[in-house]
């Protein structure tokens, strides 16, 4: 009898160990237990995002459940409002966010150049892909592949283009069915568009050629995405393309009129950029919250939950790097994350490239 | 004087570590230049890109900055990086305001590369001026094409360079210290050999140590210590010497006065007696000049510190009186006493007890081996930076085969034995002429008559 009370006893410190243990994951520092207690004090992290807070929900859960005693303060914004309000918070002198959290690629990477940026070595960084982190500042937390979406009711399957040049031979071939039946961002209003349309010219050899037979087509160009799905569910549009493809693979899930193709010449792909700003008012909440978006657990939630797609290699599920790596293989192109995308952000070359864009393939009424 | 191992050490160390400092500072500014010769290549490339993309079209300066610009600096690198354009007007084109512009800026076409601070962090910058060759821009038709990139890569990479090279230098010294160490040890173990045959020897053995297990550099060292050595053990033996003639010459005195005491007790008549009296008297002031000479001798030697009290003295004086002083035993034996030469003014330093002893030595040794009605002339005189005294007598003088002898303790030439003399007044003389780093030399007498005594001394300034 005795010694069953001592077994339990035993088993009561063994399963105790753990729990103590739990907030510092294996192969992090041993004094990560430290930031975990520096960050409950500072009770909260509050992150500026450009991401649905829908997809964010499940992630913000998780993390209040992982860490009790640090509270999410999330506010969703668009991809233009976040840039200028860090801007201006800054040149005011007033707080700011802790996290900027934004699927605006080239946005994110010129305020970390600019140094709005803290320097902090995630333990996960390691796990991420070379592209997707630079300086230690600015880091890719996601993986979602850019695509083209049709109407499955109203196009044929052979009319359906399984890559850019298909896109182009099946928009010059019949120019009158899709005339005013093809959808994209515009660029001008729209910063993710642009970003998208930029990397296909400087991808691209047959850029402008493609940007001709999207021009004779009468394109209608849209600001939102939802948009875009709306419309091509509905029949209004036949073909979409540069949409984000973890938005789309929603969509279609709900609305069986829409098809989502993965172009086989390549595939973009884009990856939201978080970093810690060196304002921030509560540095070691923010790095957990850095630290848990990069981990195993972190990611499983934004691949199955979030939808956004997983950049970590050893995550299971439905939208994954290493899913698409099956599927599409060499076809896949991240953009990189560091001052290449400087580049279209140059006043000179913005206006240029607008110029150029609208003068070929904007619609032509 | 310490220890020569630590000698070396003090020597060595500090200004090797001293080196090692200089070193470390040019191979940190080395390493920088590598560090900034390699990366600087991408500077180059981007400030390249630009510029070929930087055209006039219809009067207005087009600048469309290429991806690869950029994108240079993405490959593996984590700097962050800021470039401009700036318009012949001195306006901004396009891309960042206030970057600092290298100078002096190299001829057109040309990259010039510079350390500068921009928004407080480290950058490198470079600059490249580029003509457009367009009339239709007004004024200077060249534009300014600049790109800055932050430094940490660089600094890493040089520091990386640096602690590298700083840990072979390291490595190196410390292997270097330990190599000088053993050969300190090596070679420092034939001196503590020769040390301890040194220490081992008995205490009377004074035998040259042999040379051949020493090392060459220190055989200077054994060399003076042989001779050393050498000089001792001949002092000892002159000692030895010395002390057994003293003992033999004190004898022969008193063997004479017990003789002459003993027939004076057999004798009745007391004129004779009186007589032996006499004679035991005589005795006994030539054996009292005998140890008198003596212990001037002990005086006179170097060894002895009464030499050593020195003062400034006029040596012409003092030969003058000194022969005034002898003037009533040259009455008495008829002996013509004569000074010539000069009065006063001739300084030395010198002992003066020690030197009237000498001159009066001299003196007295002339008038008593001068026969009656001879003649000793007593000279004093300077030559160039000498006093010079020479006394010479008509007596019989020294053969010139004998010179060298009559220097010696207790040699007497053999055709004046009967002469009364201890046979030390020449050697004293030696003696206190040597002590005052002086000479003595003999020669031939008046008209090669008799004998002449040259003293030469250093006169004082």
């Amino acid at each position: 009898m005795k010694s069953v009370r001592h077994l339990a006893l035993a088993l009561c410190a063994w399963a105790a160990l753990p729990l103590a243990h739990a907030q510092a994951p294996a192969g992090y520092p041993s004094d990560y237990a430290a930031l975990v207690a520096a960050a409950k004090q500072e009770g909260k992290v509050r992150i500026y995002a450009a991401t649905d807070t829908a997809a964010a929900n499940p992630l913000i859960k998780d993390f209040e459940a992982l860490y009790p005693g640090v509270k999410v303060e999330y506010s969703d914004m668009n991809t233009t409002e976040l840039y200028n309000r860090v801007i201006s918070e800054k040149a005011a002198g007033g707080t700011s966010g802790d996290v900027f959290w934004s699927s605006s690629m080239d946005l994110q990477i010129k305020l970390v150049n600019d140094g709005f940026a803290l320097t902090y070595k995630s333990p996960e960084a390691s796990k991420l892909p070379d592209w997707a982190v630079w300086r230690n500042e600015g880091y890719g937390t996601t993986y979602e592949p850019i695509v083209f979406i049709y109407n499955k009711r109203l196009l044929k399957p052979e009319e359906v283009p399984q890559s850019h040049g298909d896109l182009a031979k099946v928009l010059a071939a019949n120019p009158e069915r899709f005339k005013g039946k093809l959808t994209s961002y515009d660029i001008e209003k729209s910063g993710v568009g642009f970003l998208l349309i930029t990397q296909d010219a400087s991808l691209n050899p047959a850029f402008w050629d493609m940007a001709k037979a999207i021009g004779a087509a009468s394109p209608r160009f849209q600001s939102s995405s939802g948009t875009m799905m709306e419309r091509v569910g509905s029949g209004e549009n036949l073909l979409g393309f540069n949409l984000i493809g973890s938005y789309a693979l929603q969509r279609a899930k709900k609305d069986p009129g829409i098809g989502v193709v993965m172009p086989k010449d390549y595939t973009l792909v884009m990856s939201r950029i978080m970093f810690i700003t060196k304002t921030a008012q509560n540095p070691n909440a923010a790095k957990l919250w850095l630290d848990y978006i990069l981990s195993r657990r972190g990611q499983t939630v934004i691949a199955n939950q979030s939808g956004l797609g997983s950049i970590r290699a050893d995550v299971e599920g439905e939208l994954t790097a290493h899913g698409l790596a099956r599927t599409l293989g060499n076809a896949l192109k991240p953009i990189q994350v560091g001052p290449g995308l400087l580049t279209y952000l140059d006043q000179a070359k913005r206006l240029e490239f607008i110029k150029q864009w609208q003068q070929t393939a904007a619609a032509r009424k | 004087m310490g220890s020569l191992r630590r000698r070396v050490t003090v020597w060595l160390l500090p200004p090797l570590v001293l080196l090692l400092a200089v070193n470390a500072v040019l191979s940190y500014r080395s390493a920088l230049e590598a560090a900034n010769l390699a990366y600087d290549r991408s500077l180059w490339a981007a400030i390249k890109s630009i510029g070929e993309r930087s055209f006039v079209r219809n009067g207005e300066v087009v600048v469309d900055v290429p991806s690869s610009a950029l994108e240079i600096f993405a490959e593996g690198a984590q700097e962050r990086v800021f470039y401009a354009v700036i318009g012949p007007d001195g306006a901004l084109l396009t891309g960042y305001p206030d970057i600092p512009v290298p100078q002096p800026l190299a001829a057109d076409g040309l990259v010039k590369t510079a350390d500068a601070i921009y928004k407080g962090d480290a950058v490198r910058t470079g600059a490249m001026r580029k003509r457009l060759y367009d009339p239709a821009v007004k004024g200077d038709d060249s534009i300014l094409v600049l790109v800055a990139e932050t430094t940490e890569t660089r600094t890493e990479l040089a520091r990386h360079l640096f602690f590298d090279s700083l840990r072979r230098q390291l490595a190196l010294i410390g292997l270097g210290v330990v190599l000088v160490l053993v050969a300190l040890g090596t070679a420092f173990r034939p001196l503590l050999r020769l040390r301890d045959t040194i220490r081992n020897r008995s205490e009377e053995d004074l035998t040259p140590v042999a040379p051949q297990d020493v090392p060459s550099e220190i055989r200077p060292l054994i060399d003076a210590v042989n001779h050393h050595m050498g000089r001792i053990s001949a002092m000892l033996e002159a000692r030895k010497r010395f002390l057994a003639d003293a003992a033999h010459q004190l004898r022969t005195p008193l063997t004479v006065l017990g003789t002459q005491a003993e027939y004076g007790l057999r004798q009745d008549d007391p004129a004779e007696m009186r007589r032996t009296l006499k004679g035991i008297v005589r005795s006994i002031s030539s054996a009292r000049r005998l140890t008198n000479q003596m212990l001037a001798l002990s005086r006179a030697e170097a060894v002895n510190g009464l030499i050593r009290e020195r003062s400034r003295l006029d040596f012409a004086d003092l030969v003058r009186e000194v022969a005034l002083e002898l003037g009533p035993l040259a009455l008495r034996r008829q002996v013509d006493l004569a000074y010539e030469g000069l009065r006063g003014g001739l300084m030395v330093e010198g002992n003066d007890a020690m030197l009237r002893e000498m001159v009066a030595n001299l003196i007295d040794n002339a008038i008593r081996y001068t026969p009656a009605g001879g003649q000793v002339t007593v000279i004093v005189a300077r030559e160039s930076a000498q006093a010079v005294m020479v006394i010479r007598d008509s007596g019989p003088g020294i053969p010139p085969d004998e010179h060298d002898k009559v220097f010696q303790r207790f040699y007497r030439s053999l055709d004046q034995s009967e002469t009364e003399g201890s046979g030390l007044g020449l050697a004293i003389v030696r003696e206190i002429c040597l002590a005052h780093a002086g000479r003595v030399s003999l020669d031939a007498g008046l008209d090669g008559q008799g004998l002449a005594v040259t003293v030469r001394l250093p006169a004082a300034h």
